[in-house]
């Protein structure tokens, strides 16, 4: 019996079998007595009963009117801003798992109204971030565009600022495009067209890309995988992902190193790992890779801007992925990609 | 408010010359929905702290709030229904009920509750988990990484705010734990759960929102992986 779980409506039940019990023995007793006037003192019993039922109910409905009166009174204080409310509810019963589930609802707003807070102090300190990432490559092409008003004559030092001003300006438009990206993926600004796509080709279409970059640097890029393999992803988005992953491994590995990609599908997720054999990552810098601006102490590479890897989780987890890392200073990395195949979960 | 609140515990067993101080005024908050992993060296306190969580042992001072609610001034039977409610376990042993088949331990803590189980998501996690086929079997005819798999949907079967995890991938290979993970993520931002999830394992703590380290009784926190 379900509603009895509730110990007051127990109680209610018990109270009112108990007294129904009271008059019908009191009554037999009465009968099997053969006194006088057993008709009137049944009938004092009857109406005794009748009284006890109604006090007993009275007292239930009264008790159940005060929960409710406090129920609401905490939904009320909650509404008026006092997000700490919330309902007693640790009983049994269904009615306290309303009050349970009210509760939970009530976290849940708070939870959301916490991010939001929290994701509008994250813009501010971005644009921060940007600002502060753009002053040092204008503040050097500044210095060049000086020394170049100065230099009318010397070709060869025209050409070596120069050479330095392209650097410059390569580096802010990569970063800007890349910011671009990110805060247009934090803002959900970006519908992605999920369709199944091959991974193989997506894959081999990454490589591509980056062939001619590995040619240069003497690095191979070895894929393997099954062919069949499919993803639902958005391509663009999904290959702009795994090529941050594949160029930063490039970033960190030396001339004969090896860059690999393996996919395959396991029974609840897609998995796609890209390995390198090159410097690996520094234990203390494990826990930082992701967060934006990151610029490790321990690596040479000062190229980057740090926002290639967090712009790779945030596509991945756009995609209900998750992003793991392996290293070992010295023998390399492995980045893990996991790509839940839908549920309804 | 944050979901879970912990504020100066402390644990000492024993007393004395012969006190061991599992514990040393650890204080920490966690936001509902963030997914934070527990790293340490074996006995540095990491399953005493767990255990204080899920206030299955008091600690010898200190509160921990779960959701505004200090867990251990309740008397134990509202404490047992509001456990029931808010927090599921996985225990580094499993703990799976041997009499019972594996669909059967699963829904166990629904029907504890008085509610009929969500035929539906039990199908869905039974092929998430990839115990389809295992559904009528006993826990010991399971293999070790079936069990951890069966305690983890029962831990999400009744959606608890809190899931606190001890090693849950501890008996499992790289590949199911990489999916196991994979699906404590899905469920925590689907549902807004909280995890808190002890590791050895450094790249899935890598996984976690957040890293706290656990050292000789001494929490610090890492920091947030994001932002």
């Amino acid at each position: 019996m379900k509603i009895l779980a509730n110990k007051r409506i127990k109680i209610l039940f018990l109270r009112i079998i108990l007294s129904v019990l009271i008059f019908t023995l009191l009554s037999a007793s009465f009968a099997a007595l053969n006194l006088k006037d057993a008709a009137i003192y049944i009938l004092a019993c009857s109406a005794a009963m009748v009284i006890a039922v109604l006090a007993v109910c009275f007292l239930y409905f009264r008790e159940q009117d005060r929960i409710m009166e406090n129920a609401v009174a905490q939904i009320t204080e909650y509404i008026s801003g006092n997000h700490e409310a919330r309902i007693p509810c640790d009983e049994e019963g269904e009615l306290y798992r309303l009050f349970h589930e009210v509760n939970s609802l009530a976290a849940i707003l708070n939870a959301h109204a916490e991010k939001e807070g929290r994701s509008k102090r994250f813009l501010k300190d971005t644009i921060s971030n940007i600002s502060h990432q753009l002053k040092t490559p204008l503040a050097a092409l500044n210095i060049y565009n000086g020394l170049l008003q100065d230099e009318p004559g010397d070709l060869e030092t025209v050409k070596e600022l120069t050479a330095l001003c392209e650097q410059e300006l390569d580096r802010i438009e990569m970063l800007v495009q890349n910011l671009l990206k990110i805060t247009r993926l934090d803002a959900d600004a970006i519908t992605f067209e999920k369709k199944p796509e091959n991974v193989a080709d997506m894959i081999k279409d990454v490589e591509l890309h980056f062939a001619y970059r590995a040619g240069q640097e003497k690095k191979e890029i070895r894929l393997s995988g099954d062919e069949g393999i499919s993803l639902v992803c958005d391509r663009d988005w999904m290959m702009e992902a795994i090529g941050n992953i594949v160029k930063n491994a490039l970033d960190h590995t030396k001339a004969g190193d090896m860059v690999s990609i393996e996919w395959k599908r396991l029974p609840s997720v897609v998995q796609i790992k890209i390995k390198d054999s090159g410097s690996g990552i520094h234990p203390e810098d494990l826990h930082h890779i992701f967060k934006r601006f990151y610029r490790s102490r321990f690596s040479k590479d000062t190229q980057g801007v740090g926002l290639g890897l967090p712009l790779a989780k945030a596509i991945i987890e756009a995609h209900d992925g998750t992003i793991e890392v392996d290293s070992r200073l010295g023998t390399g990395t492995a980045f893990l990609l996991d790509f839940l195949i839908p549920t309804k979960l | 408010m944050d979901l879970l609140e912990v504020k100066s515990i402390s644990k000492t067993y024993g007393s004395g010359e012969t006190a061991v101080h599992a514990l040393k005024n650890v204080s920490f908050s966690v936001p509902k929905g963030e997914f934070v992993a527990i790293v340490g060296e074996s006995g540095s306190g990491k399953t005493t702290l767990l255990n204080m969580l899920g206030a299955l042992d008091t600690p010898t001072s200190g509160k921990v709030l779960i959701d505004g609610k200090d867990t251990f001034s309740m008397k134990e039977k509202a404490l047992t229904i509001f456990r029931r409610r808010n927090i599921g376990f996985i225990f580094q042993a499993f703990n799976l009920i041997p009499e019972l088949t594996v669909e059967q331990n699963m829904i166990f803590p629904v029907l504890l509750d008085y509610q009929k189980p969500n035929k539906k998501y039990l199908e869905e996690l039974l092929a998430v988990l990839n115990l389809k086929e295992r559904r009528n079997h006993l826990p010991s005819q399971l293999s070790g990484g079936q069990q951890q798999r069966v305690a983890i949907g029962r831990a999400l079967m009744t959606r608890p705010s809190l899931i606190l995890a001890d090693e849950p991938t501890g008996n499992l290979d790289t590949q199911n734990s990489s999916e196991v993970i994979a699906l404590l993520k899905e469920a925590s931002k689907k549902y807004e759960q909280t995890i808190i999830m002890i590791t050895h394992n450094r790249s899935i703590a890598q996984t976690a929102d957040r890293v706290l380290n656990v050292s000789d009784g001494v929490l610090t926190d890492l920091g947030r992986c994001r932002e």
